[in-house]
């Protein structure tokens, strides 16, 4: 094995390690849903670990992320501690904004926020890369239910015309709620608004982590450099139904976990030492959880009225 | 000065000693449709002065990005009407992400924007959203009456952490008639006339209207300036009624639902005993605003609907 295969090889592991952390979350978060533990309308991110991985191995500390209704993968790639978010899920005064935003409306420093309107990111994030200096950067993603929105062709336009720097990250899983791509537009793909709105873009296997870090690495460089925004779309699947608990089985194939993972048997990795990890991820999710249900306050609904205002007036 | 030139010196002050404040809207290096913003982007620059195409949402949505970044963003949303395509942004992000965060954030977004009829311009440039606006919590909403309180009011906009919500009356745009009270704060309603026979709490061109009608009257009438609209608080209403017992309200909206309504169940659970009757509401009937001059003319509040409104609660009460 040359230096680079090596190099290819461990950085191959740590991103799959990652994805497999990311995807054992989803799992404890669906288990604890499916046994009446965990509430919430949770729409779950499995199928888009490897372009959560791929966009933040990107990134720098001073960078910001929006994201989507499909937050957690983004949120736990951005390093935010996860008893945060699942303490969020959960709804307890420990969680990452005290159990008042819930699954699809989390809030961090780094990855400012998510949203349960398809498309309501997109404008805050353009704006919010107006107030960054160079060469600091915004990541946004959304799923491609989010492109047929007024929000995503205002946004494309006026980023452009600002020169916002923002990479607008697309997670292209072939649904839109509960109908296909097809079904919402005659559109092929969406990266052929990139040349509409005069705005680089790429499209990219979205189960591949490398190809979306090299894509968006490319793509980084004028965004950076003040050239304007830049539009990435990534092409995932969609492994559970739209919303956990809904009776349609609408997914689709393409588990990027097994993609990395055949490359990984190629590169000499044996399957003993990722189920090892594997199961040693999924009984520290499922531990978090069950602590987190077990030991963590709820929150007391006469701080609420409090928090409506940051300054709050007399009434 | 008129209303206007005392929003845009309150503007200009405010960002000549805050750097942090970005204006944001449709052709504001221009000056917009009513000139609030003319000469702003020479002296602070096209970037603290941005052209919007026409995309109310998405420049909301960057207004709430920008605060979120720690920029001061103030946005002409010209009419009323138009908050209909920002309501996203204005409703469910602006309004709630500092709730929503636990206090993480704040969004300290100021929203101008004009309302009114009696301009023939039709249904989709007259409307008044406050009842609208009124039932998010979260967002704040002033109304000034006076060039003095439109003032006072863009400061305490800027000035706030919070998102708040300007609304001029379309038809006082040009006025330079001052108030009683002008030197107060814009965050609470003021007593702009004494009286002890009646009450009549009402903004905007209601509230010269009704000046100028209960100085023809044989009726002691306190009229109250609302001002501040959201949060609502109806303490010198109450205040007021103390001393008059009997209450009118008035407001350029149609009848359905509204201001007057959030108004009216607060007085009524706070203040039933107070009062020597019902409430007498005034406003417009439940049709779209109308563009031909003899139907906008009757579906707008005008002296004589005051004058009734007066008169039935003084009368109805007092003969009862």
């Amino acid at each position: 094995m040359t230096p680079a295969e090596a190099d290819q090889r461990a950085r191959l592991v740590h991103w799959h390690a990652e994805m497999m952390r990311l995807r054992a979350f989803e799992e404890a978060v669906a288990e604890a849903h499916a046994a009446g533990e965990l509430p919430g309308l949770l729409h779950l991110s499995m199928g888009g670990e490897a372009v959560a991985i791929g966009i933040f191995d990107c990134l720098e500390d001073h960078d910001r992320v929006f994201s989507s209704h499909r937050p957690h993968s983004h949120f736990l790639a951005g390093g935010v501690d996860p008893r945060l978010v699942m303490a969020e899920l959960a709804g307890r005064q420990s969680g990452l904004c005290h159990g008042r935003a819930g699954t699809m409306h989390l809030m961090s420093d780094r990855v400012v926020m998510a949203t349960g309107i398809v498309g309501g990111t997109l404008p805050v994030a353009l704006g919010y890369a107006m107030t960054r200096s160079q060469p600091a950067v915004v990541a946004c993603f959304f799923g491609d239910g989010a492109v047929q929105t007024g929000a995503f062709h205002e946004s494309m336009n006026l980023a452009a015309l600002w020169k916002a720097p923002v990479l607008f990250v697309c997670e292209n899983n072939g649904w839109a709620e509960f109908s296909s791509r097809d079904q919402h537009t005659t559109v092929g793909n969406v990266v052929r608004y990139g040349e509409l709105y005069g705005i680089p873009a790429q499209e990219v296997d979205g189960s591949d982590p490398e190809a979306v870090r090299r894509a968006a690495a490319e793509l980084l460089e004028p965004v950076r450099a003040g050239a304007g925004p830049a539009l990435l779309e990534c092409h995932i699947a969609r492994l559970r139904s739209h919303y956990e608990g809904d009776w349609r089985e609408q997914t689709s194939e393409g588990d990027p976990l097994l993609a990395v993972e055949r490359r990984l048997s190629e590169l000499g990795v044996h399957d003993e030492e990722i189920n090892e990890v594997r199961a040693a991820l999924l009984a520290d999710a499922r531990a978090l959880c069950r602590s987190v249900l077990a030991g963590d306050d709820v929150p007391d609904p006469d701080d609420d009225a409090a928090l409506v205002f940051a300054s709050p007036l007399s009434t | 000065m008129h209303q206007i030139q005392a929003a845009r010196a309150a503007l200009a002050d405010f960002m000549a000693d805050d750097p942090s404040v970005v204006v944001l809207g449709e052709d504001v290096r221009a000056g917009g449709p009513f000139s609030l913003t003319k000469g702003l982007s020479e002296r602070f620059g096209d970037d603290r002065v941005r052209d919007t195409p026409i995309c109310e949402l998405a420049f909301t949505g960057a207004a709430v990005g920008m605060a979120l970044g720690g920029a001061k963003p103030f946005i002409d949303l010209m009419f009323n009407d138009f908050i209909t395509a920002a309501s996203d942004q204005l409703f469910n992000n602006a309004a709630k992400l500092h709730f929503m965060s636990g206090g993480r954030y704040a969004v300290p977004l100021t929203v101008w924007s004009i309302a009114g009829a009696g301009t023939r311009w039709g249904a989709h440039h007259s409307q008044h959203l406050e009842g609208w606006l009124t039932q998010v919590p979260g967002l704040k909403v002033l109304a000034p009456s006076s060039p003095s309180m439109v003032a006072a009011s863009v400061r305490a906009a800027l000035t706030d952490p919070d998102p708040v919500i300007v609304v001029a009356d379309r038809t006082l745009l040009y006025s330079r008639e001052p108030l009683t009270g002008d030197d107060g704060s814009p965050w609470s309603s003021r007593v702009v006339q004494a009286g002890d026979t009646v009450t009549l709490a009402t903004s905007g061109r209601l509230t010269h209207m009704a000046l100028a009608v209960t100085a023809e009257l044989d009726l002691s009438v306190e009229i109250v300036d609302l001002q501040r609209l959201a949060p609502l608080d109806v303490s010198v209403i109450l205040r007021s009624l103390s001393r008059t017992s009997r209450l009118v309200l008035a407001h350029d909206e149609a009848v359905c639902g509204g201001l007057l309504a959030s108004i009216q169940r607060q007085v009524y659970e706070q203040g039933f005993w107070l009062l020597d009757g019902p409430i007498v509401t005034v406003s417009s009937p439940a049709t779209p605003i109308p563009a031909a001059a003899a139907l906008e003319d009757a579906y707008m509040i005008d002296e004589r609907d005051l004058i009734a409104a007066l008169r039935s609660v003084v009368d109805e009460q007092v003969a009862a």
